[in-house]
């Protein structure tokens, strides 16, 4: 069973009341899955939320038939999936653990029954999603600040920057 | 008074329905801006969003090496500072908004509308759908843009030849 002590670890739930952590801790399940389990791949519906509780999971795209591109590297207390509880819940890259990995998992489709009625819920939870995406697209923008103060002579040849970076 | 038709204007508000809308506008307040206005400092809390109804506005970046680089032009229709409704710690403007022409705007108390949120989280997470939208297809562009760039360089694309 999952307590709200252990939901109280997860980065994008931290600003939830306790109320809703508990409700949502009735509603999750604790899961293990081995090294290299693919969790769902890219194109495929996600159903699952995901907030790791230990271990590492890779967020991986294919770049050629070769080779696959790692975005990102997620450890405990990060989670995703979250396009499981949103319109759209294509996944738009492969979720797969790098070692063994505890992870707690909620059902896409039964948070999107809940939302329906839990406004309070689906507000703070797609608020949480949208702090994430906006701590991502700060970091690219900081990262491509960086470079682009190291090596100036590259802004001539830039001509898209302006979909590349800012959350405003 | 805000008219919600006025607000019809806006991208980000326009599929909202009605009854929304009306709620919004009320606390909506309209105002014009001579070229040349500082709106929101790089560094500084976003407490304003800024909805664009007539001119452009600039949104400028000052790198690490102090030189300032224009990242994008807003024009009508187009809004700015949504990030200050995410009641986030840190959540500095990553950028310096000056508008470039005479502009028409309306303009939203970032801190009065999660109020307004906390009072009617229907309204609340029904906005937030809109803000997850518009930072989940800004994200999806750069990691396909991202991952071209990559395709491109001579070591891969030699090994797919």
């Amino acid at each position: 069973m999952i307590k709200i002590r252990d939901l109280k670890r997860v980065n994008m739930l931290k600003h939830l009341p306790d109320h809703l952590l508990e409700l949502l801790a009735s509603e999750a399940q604790l899961s293990i899955f081995g090294t290299h389990t693919r969790l769902f791949s890219k194109g495929e519906q996600v159903k699952y939320f995901y907030m790791i509780n230990m271990g590492q999971v890779a967020l991986k795209m294919s770049l050629t038939p070769d080779v696959d591109v790692i975005l990102d590297l997620f450890q405990a207390g990060r989670s995703f999936g979250s396009c499981s509880f949103l319109s759209d819940g294509t996944a738009s890259y492969s979720a797969e653990c790098e070692e063994p990995c505890e992870i707690i998992t909620l059902d896409g489709a039964r948070l999107k029954e809940l939302f329906k009625t839990n406004h309070e819920l689906a507000f703070h939870l797609k608020a949480g999603v949208a702090r994430q995406y906006r701590k991502s697209l700060d970091n690219r923008a900081k990262m491509i600040m960086k470079t682009l103060a190291l090596h100036p002579e590259w802004k001539d040849g830039i001509t898209d920057i302006n979909t590349l970076t800012l959350a405003y | 008074m805000v008219t919600t038709d006025t607000l019809k204007q806006i991208e980000f508000m326009k599929a909202l329905p009605e009854e929304i809308l009306e709620r919004i506008a009320v606390l909506a307040k309209e105002f014009e801006m001579v070229p040349g206005v500082t709106l929101q400092e790089q560094g500084v809390r976003q407490e304003l969003v800024y909805m664009l109804i007539k001119g452009e506005v600039s949104l400028n970046c000052q790198g690490a090496d102090g030189k300032i680089l224009t990242l994008d032009t807003l024009k009508a229709g187009q809004t700015f500072g949504v990030s200050g409704l995410l009641g986030m710690e840190g959540s500095e403007a990553t950028f310096t908004a000056v508008s470039k022409t005479h502009c028409t705007f309306l303009e939203l108390s970032a801190a009065e509308m999660l109020e307004y949120f906390r009072s009617d989280y229907e309204v609340g997470h029904v906005l937030m759908d809109r803000v997850v939208d518009i930072f989940k297809s800004r994200r999806k562009l750069h990691s396909k843009q991202f991952l071209e760039s990559l395709a491109s360089h001579p070591a891969i694309a030699s090994q797919s030849e």
